[in-house]
């Protein structure tokens, strides 16, 4: 390649794709960045892009969440769509899972007819090479499409690639930023588009349609991409056209035209659009498959061995159980149980172990500080309150790395579409659907997540009817509360006490989801539709990073949020000066006074849990530390000093206070952000809180009267 | 719904059937289509309750679709285990 001189130094290129072709990985490939991937739709829940950087100039690659179509259904491809059909992107590199061409390269056609500056890259190379199918992959295609014959019937660059081994990156990278220089310095306005012949009747509409459209430059599409649109009855551009001026008798001659097409081709007419594109594309992948027959050589125009009976693969032979009415969602209640299982099993060792880690850091730091003659204050400060409070906190990380490591593998091995649709009846029953699914179980790792997860949903109405149950998940920060209560009071059976907390939160969100169906956004959940991703042997290295990088989030959170939480309320409890350190007359004492005059028919009407739950809506994980701050203990003295503190009865109600009494304030503005209103934020922190107040002050008064 | 089609709602497992028409108005063809299901392509039925959603190998891949959904697809010919 020449051109030196007029060559734009930094180019835009965004990553477009059908969920699960590879995208992030390619982005991260591309750029050396380490986003999360996964194998389920939705990974991705917003664009972004970075940098990639060449010879001569900067490449910026903007990441996006995969779609289907241009037309969006969830909020997730909105932003997908949003951002392909406006003219930020110099060029966009289309990635296409070779092992599924057809169906990928619907997207495909539609960005070129829409003329949108394209290279494609045809990942997944590896699935496709003979001598046979990827390992696991669950596919077998009997032939290799040639990414350069594709290239020459698409028209544009294909690159054959294989992300997860960068192969094809470099090549991708210059034929994309070729594509977006060429662009550049031809100009913005995009005329024409790919021209698909959709028949006589179909045309001569379009051709009517495209008269009318061509004086007015629609929003600088080609005009007959528009026509294609308004045919099609796409809503956000029948709005757009008819805010043009003229544009509104152009919208009524397409519903006419639509009218009476639907008379002639007796039919459904964006259907039949569709399916002439797929003609077109049949045709696109019959000259782009290389001779290299594997297996039987079957008529040309069949291609994908839907239209004849495969052998069972792997993924149908497994999917036979995990996706079976009864089978399926016993398996799903198995691999439930097992990750509780693992998590507390092998990480109840783990958080003994780093315990003892921090009490040796307390002595020697106690030693320390006492040598440097620093006085008694600064001395419970940092012991006490810091490392108390922090160590409290920190001793739960291997917990929390398993937990995460858990639902990565959940996520890597494509197990999780089947939960959804397993699942799928009984969230109906809920006024939900099979997708909300995935949310929800996020939500035992971190609410804030699951709320952002709720965007793979089509309505908003199921969209928010996830995004406010979800907090009743029992997330990883309210571990820490029943480990330490579970531990001190229940010795032997603290797993079925922390199994039936982590249920409790599961039924409370069952229940909630009825009330709020039947009082508040009633209605009926969107339709289920959902790929099954193929099943995939799960990369340790990036299940150990996806555990890592939410564990290490842990420790940041303990080190800054936690130690400033501590410093606050250490500070509260040593206010007004000359006060005795947490004593019911220092500010912390009557702040926790007020509320615990409201957890008093919860059996826990002491300053201190008003104190420590008051708290903990700074963040679930902090009731701990703060704890541990009111009773002057640190955190190994803490379980034998709760002794004295609570019975058994007033443990299980503090546990159930603590699981239900109000989201955390980062998942209240994340329920405000993406519900676009604090009205949402504060019925949920309200239903919370009063369902939490209710079911605790129940349990304490059935308790006390049976005498326990 | 016009002579001799059928819902694929109706198709039990292990059929499969020609893909005739899409009725659900704009936003349900719309979604079915990028899906691969358009009239002329052959859609197999691996699972189907009765109730609950269906299971279907559309070209290469693994489709599961809502109930009502699957009501608004209408197929041609049907035949069981294949097409051909």
């Amino acid at each position: 390649m020449a051109a030196r001189s007029g060559k734009p130094r930094r180019v835009v290129i965004a990553l477009a794709g059908n969920p699960g072709t590879g995208k992030t990985t390619l982005y991260n490939a591309l750029t050396g960045a380490h986003e999360e991937t996964g194998n389920r739709p939705g990974v991705t829940v917003e664009s972004r892009e970075r940098c990639a950087f060449r010879p001569g100039g900067t490449t910026v690659v903007v990441d996006l969440p995969g779609t289907y179509d241009l037309g969006a259904t969830t909020e997730l491809e909105a932003v997908a769509c949003r951002y392909l059909t406006s003219p930020n992107a110099d060029a966009v590199i289309d990635v296409v899972d070779a092992a599924n061409l057809e169906r990928n390269l619907y997207l495909t056609v539609r960005l070129l007819e829409a003329g949108t500056p394209l290279v494609v890259a045809l990942n997944f190379m590896d699935r496709v090479r003979p001598p046979g199918p990827g390992r696991g992959s669950g596919r077998r295609v009997a032939r290799t499409p040639s990414p350069a014959a594709l290239g020459a019937s698409l028209g544009v660059p294909v690159i054959g690639t294989i992300a997860t081994r960068g192969e094809g990156v470099v090549e991708l990278l210059a034929a994309a930023t070729r594509a977006a220089t060429a662009r550049r310095r031809r100009g913005r306005p995009r005329h024409e588009g790919l021209v698909i012949d959709y028949g006589p009747e179909v045309e001569a509409a379009l051709n009517q349609l495209v008269r009318r459209l061509e004086p007015m430059r629609p929003l600088g599409w080609p005009s007959r991409w528009v026509a294609v649109r308004l045919l099609e009855g796409d809503p956000g551009l029948l709005r757009a056209v008819s805010a043009l001026p003229g544009g509104a008798e152009v919208v009524a001659a397409a519903d006419d035209a639509v009218i009476s097409l639907e008379a002639r081709l007796g039919g459904d007419v964006a259907a039949r659009l569709a399916a002439r594109r797929y003609d077109h594309i049949r045709s696109l992948v019959a000259s782009a498959m290389e001779r290299t027959s594997v297996g039987t050589s079957r008529p040309p125009g069949s291609l994908s061995g839907d239209d004849r009976e495969p052998a069972p693969s792997f993924m149908d032979r497994v999917d036979q159980v995990a996706t079976h009415r009864h089978a399926g969602l016993v398996l799903l209640g198995v691999v439930m149980w097992g990750i509780f299982k693992l998590t507390f099993t092998l990480g109840g060792p783990l958080i003994d172990l780093v315990s003892h880690g921090v009490a040796a850091a307390g002595v020697w730091l106690r030693t320390g500080i006492a040598a440097s003659g620093a006085g008694p204050l600064v001395t419970s400060l940092v012991v006490d309150g810091l490392l108390g409070g922090v160590g409290s906190v920190l001793v739960f990380v291997p917990p929390i790395f398993l937990l995460f490591a858990a639902l990565a593998l959940l996520e890597e091995s494509g197990y999780v579409t089947r939960a959804s649709f397993v699942m799928d009846r009984f969230m109906r029953s809920l006024g939900l659907q099979g997708r909300a699914f995935v949310p929800l179980v996020l939500g035992f790792g971190c609410n804030v997540p699951a709320i952002l997860a709720a965007r793979t949903l089509e309505s908003r109405r199921d969209r928010l009817l996830t995004i406010l149950i979800s907090p009743l998940m029992s997330c990883s920060g309210r571990l820490p509360v029943y480990t330490l209560f579970a531990g001190a009071f229940f010795g032997a059976s603290q797993g079925l006490v922390l199994f039936s907390l982590y249920l409790l939160g599961v039924v409370m969100a069952v229940v909630m989801a009825r009330l709020i169906t039947r009082r508040l956004l009633p209605g009926e959940s969107a339709e289920l539709m959902l790929e099954l991703t193929p099943y995939r042997w799960p990369s340790p290295g990036r299940i150990l990073r996806h555990a890592w990088n939410n564990a290490w989030a842990f420790i940041q959170k303990a080190g800054t949020v936690i130690a400033g939480g501590v410093v606050v309320m250490w500070a509260l409890a040593n206010l007004p000066w000359g006060v005795e350190y947490a004593s019911r007359e220092s500010v912390l004492g009557q702040l926790g006074s007020a509320v615990g005059a409201i957890l008093a028919p919860a059996g826990l009407g002491s300053w201190e849990n008003g104190a420590a739950l008051l708290f903990g809506f700074w963040s679930k994980e902090f009731v701990v530390a703060a704890l541990g701050v009111v009773h002057g203990a640190g955190e190994q003295a803490l379980p034998l000093l709760l002794q004295s503190h609570f019975t058994p009865l007033t443990a299980v109600s503090f546990m159930v206070l603590a699981l239900l009494y109000a989201p955390c304030l980062a998942t209240v503005l994340a329920i405000r952000r993406e519900s676009g209103s604090w009205k949402w934020a504060a019925f949920t922190v309200g239903y919370s809180v009063a369902l939490g107040l209710a079911l605790a002050a129940l349990i304490y008064q059935v308790g006390s009267w049976l005498g326990l | 719904m016009r002579d001799n089609l059928i819902r694929l709602s109706d198709l039990p497992a292990g059929q499969a059937g020609l893909v005739a028409d899409l009725a659900g108005g704009h936003a349900a063809s719309g979604r079915l289509a990028a899906m691969g299901v358009v009239p002329g392509q052959t859609v197999r039925v691996l699972r189907n309750d009765g109730a609950g959603p269906l299971l279907l190998a559309v070209g290469g891949s693994r489709l599961a679709i809502g109930r009502g959904l699957a009501g608004k697809v209408l197929l041609s010919e049907s035949s069981s285990s294949a097409a051909r």
